[in-house]
């Protein structure tokens, strides 16, 4: 087991600047998730920290030691990719055996080895296969099994999970976690994925453009976004950001565009009160904590339009056009509505956030 | 009796040895969007294709609006296209490449450019039909080539696939966008998706498919709540339905199932009904996850004890996974529910929620 630091790292392609200027730290057992767009630079950081790329500038220490000189073999890593990249001619066994062969192990401590991570991937009864005679999430744990069986001081995980179907994704999700939660090791794992960064990690840094926007644990990012790109980047629906100014109407604060004027709330005021007002902001809140009335619901409800109810089954997705933007609601699965109908919304104070219009900040 | 737009009448298309559609029949009713939903190689495609006229029909017969099109070719049909593809005209304008279909059939000036301002509109895109495709981003070439498919009046609109290239964002986006453009203009859509969420969000019907055959067609809440079998249980619904083997008995008047690390009795007419067509004594028992509530006490001698193993905290819900015997039970809880790993619970759920299945066919009893 080993602590992961980056300390100012940068990576080129020629012109491109993949990763700009990065800094964090995966602790000694922290499953530490890279979470961000196709573009984001969380492939390339993790390629410099295997040493499969070359850092442009800045350095990468694993256990103390800087690596940037090392190669791959020397840094104590082990790589799981999103293809699962086994040998087809070899049996299972032998798929999880080869880097033990290639790096000496002695065979009766392989068998050891091999034995006891197929026990913890339960796939014990598979050892004699071919991969071609698996299933996509068998060929993943044999996959799993083999940087497993490895020692190594962290673990690498390039989206892992994105070849396989919901299903199996779910429970190779689950299975990783309790992997991790038995091994202790530390583990840097990239996704595209919300769910999965929120389910696995402790904590999370969430990139965008080869920029960290916000390294904090699943709690801070989903509830405390630093900048209206995580909070649009975390959430199915995500976060919906509705654009008014802030201002001064008849003596009290309120939220105020053509659609809707909304007192700040209690944690805000403070906030508000210290702008030159009025300000452009956009104020953020998450499909579940809006609710939804068929007439004017008091004082503080906001009245919008349906523009589209979408059932999932346990619950709809209700999307009203409020002036300019189009609102995301989690409504019951026996919510009705057409097209056109007006509807009352009324949004959990305490859950009210808000941005900078222009930066992006979270101001509240 | 009035006929759908589209009929399918026990429909097959085989290539050489294989089956890839099976005795389908099926239809789609004027105004209606139908999704064919189900896993690769399900023969949701081929079946689209064939409705199309892209590939020969090997039996059976398909009409559309009541005329048999087994010799047709695809454009004598009167049938619209959008593949997953853009293929859009690099060298023009997103005005033109709307507007092609509608020259190449000489509509007259005026009309081209009212269609073609409504689709727009529409499909807000209005602000960028002067630029040329490679201006665009995808999510924007993907409207365009929606627009281009939807502009020309057509009796059926056939898609396969389309959302697929799009990053989740846009999907969600362009999904409403369909949505409202076909409950506005009341077009016959048929829709191939491998995409559960997609088919639910959408469709007035879906048909689930697997390995060539229909497993079922129903309104995505029928779908979801009735599902046919364990393959549609299974397909349908995230995080996935909970399947438990058991041993049903009737005992006076409740129905006692015992699996692995557990018993419960319900005392429910349904239940009870469906437990009488088991064919031997074995069955398998569904309940969605969002289907059971969590507690720290027992608080029925019909809650289920377990031991927590896993949480997953998802934003705006959890999961937690919990062990009972053998089996792994997911449960959907609020955010706000804290368990710990290891701590003991206790499950219930009520007997409205549950499924019986037939071990070996598979069958939902309940049906």
């Amino acid at each position: 087991m080993a602590e992961v630091v980056l300390k100012n790292v940068v990576k080129r392609y020629g012109e491109l600047e993949a990763v700009s200027n990065v800094s964090f730290e995966c602790r000694n057992g922290e499953f530490l998730v890279l979470l961000g767009p196709s573009g984001a630079g969380k492939t390339s950081t993790l390629k410099m920290i295997a040493g499969l790329e070359k850092i442009t500038s800045g350095q990468v220490f694993i256990g103390g030691r800087e690596v940037n000189g090392l190669e791959p073999r020397q840094r104590r890593v082990a790589m799981v990719f999103e293809n699962y990249a086994l040998y087809p001619h070899l049996s299972v066994f032998d798929n999880i055996a080869s880097p033990l062969k290639a790096a000496g192990v002695a065979p009766g401590d392989i068998e050891a080895r091999v034995k006891h991570v197929a026990k913890m991937l339960q796939i014990e009864q598979l050892l004699d296969r071919r991969p071609a005679h698996l299933s996509g999430g068998q060929q993943q744990r044999v996959s799993f099994g083999r940087a497993l069986a490895k020692e190594a001081d962290v673990y690498l995980m390039d989206e892992p999970l994105s070849h396989l179907d919901a299903k199996l994704r779910h429970e190779t999700r689950g299975e990783l976690k309790r992997l991790h939660g038995e091994l202790g090791t530390s583990t840097i794992y990239v996704t595209h994925d919300f769910r999965e960064a929120l389910a696995l990690a402790d904590r999370v840094v969430v990139l965008d453009k080869g920029s960290i926007q916000q390294i904090g644990t699943p709690a801070e990012v989903y509830d405390q976004p630093a900048n209206d790109f995580v909070a649009d980047l975390i959430g199915e629906p995500p976060m919906n950001l509705i654009g008014c100014v802030a201002t001064q109407l008849d003596g009290s604060l309120c939220f105020a565009s053509d659609a809707f004027s909304l007192r700040v709330p209690s944690h805000a005021v403070d906030c508000v009160r210290g702008m030159t007002l009025p300000r452009q902001v956009r104020i953020g809140i998450r499909p579940t904590h809006i609710t939804v009335e068929l007439r004017p619901a008091g004082e503080d409800s906001v009245r919008a339009e349906v523009y589209v109810l979408e059932p999932l089954g346990a619950l709809s997705i209700l999307t009203v056009k409020l002036g300019a933007d189009l609102v995301k609601i989690r409504v019951p699965e026996d919510f009705s509505a057409e097209i056109g109908d007006q509807v009352w919304l009324r949004f959990a104070e305490e859950k009210i956030r808000v941005f900078d219009a222009e930066s992006g900040h979270r101001l509240v | 009796m009035a006929m759908g737009v589209v009929v399918l009448q026990n429909v097959w298309k085989k290539y050489g040895d294989v089956e890839a559609v099976k005795n389908l029949n099926l239809e789609c009713k004027e105004g209606e969007f139908l999704a064919l939903l189900g896993p690769s190689g399900c023969g949701k495609s081929s079946t689209l294709r064939m409705i199309a006229g892209l590939e020969r029909i090997t039996l059976g017969s398909i009409f559309i609006d009541g005329r048999e099109v087994n010799a047709l070719e695809p454009r004598q049909r009167d049938i619209a296209m959008a593949f997953e593809a853009y293929a859009l005209y690099p060298h023009l304008t997103a005005y033109e490449n709307i507007a092609f279909p509608l020259r190449v059939r000489g509509m007259r000036e005026q009309e081209v450019d009212r269609r073609v301002r409504e689709i727009a509109d529409t499909l807000d895109i209005g602000n960028i039909l002067d630029r040329l495709p490679r201006h665009l981003s995808g999510g924007q070439q993907q409207r365009i080539s929606f627009a281009r498919a939807m502009v020309r009046p057509a009796r059926v609109y056939l898609m396969d696939e389309p959302l697929s290239h799009l990053d989740a964002k846009q999907r969600s986006q362009l999904r409403s966008e369909l949505k409202r453009l076909h409950r506005f203009k009341g077009l016959t859509i048929v829709f191939v998706t491998h995409d559960q969420i997609e088919a639910m969000a959408m469709a007035d019907r879906i048909a689930v498919m697997n390995l060539g055959v229909l497993q079922q067609v129903g309104t995505p809440l029928e779908v979801f709540n009735h599902p046919k079998n364990l393959f549609v249980a299974n397909f349908v619904g995230e995080p996935p339905i909970n399947l438990l083997s058991v041993t049903v008995r009737q005992e006076g008047q409740d129905i006692l199932f015992t699996g692995d690390g557990f018993m419960i009795a319900m005392r429910d007419g349904r239940l009870a009904a469906a437990a009488a067509k088991l064919s031997t004594s074995k069955g398998v028992l569904g309940i969605r996850p969002m289907h059971i509530a969590l507690h720290r006490e027992s608080v029925s001698p019909h809650s289920i004890p377990g031991n927590v193993t896993l949480y997953e905290g998802l934003g705006d819900t959890a999961v937690v996974t919990v062990q009972v015997g053998g089996n792994a039970v997911r449960v959907e809880t609020s955010p706000d529910v804290s368990v710990s790993i290891g701590e003991r619970v206790f499950l219930q759920f009520s007997a409205a929620h549950v499924h019986l299945f037939d071990q070996d066919t598979g069958e939902n009893l309940l049906h």
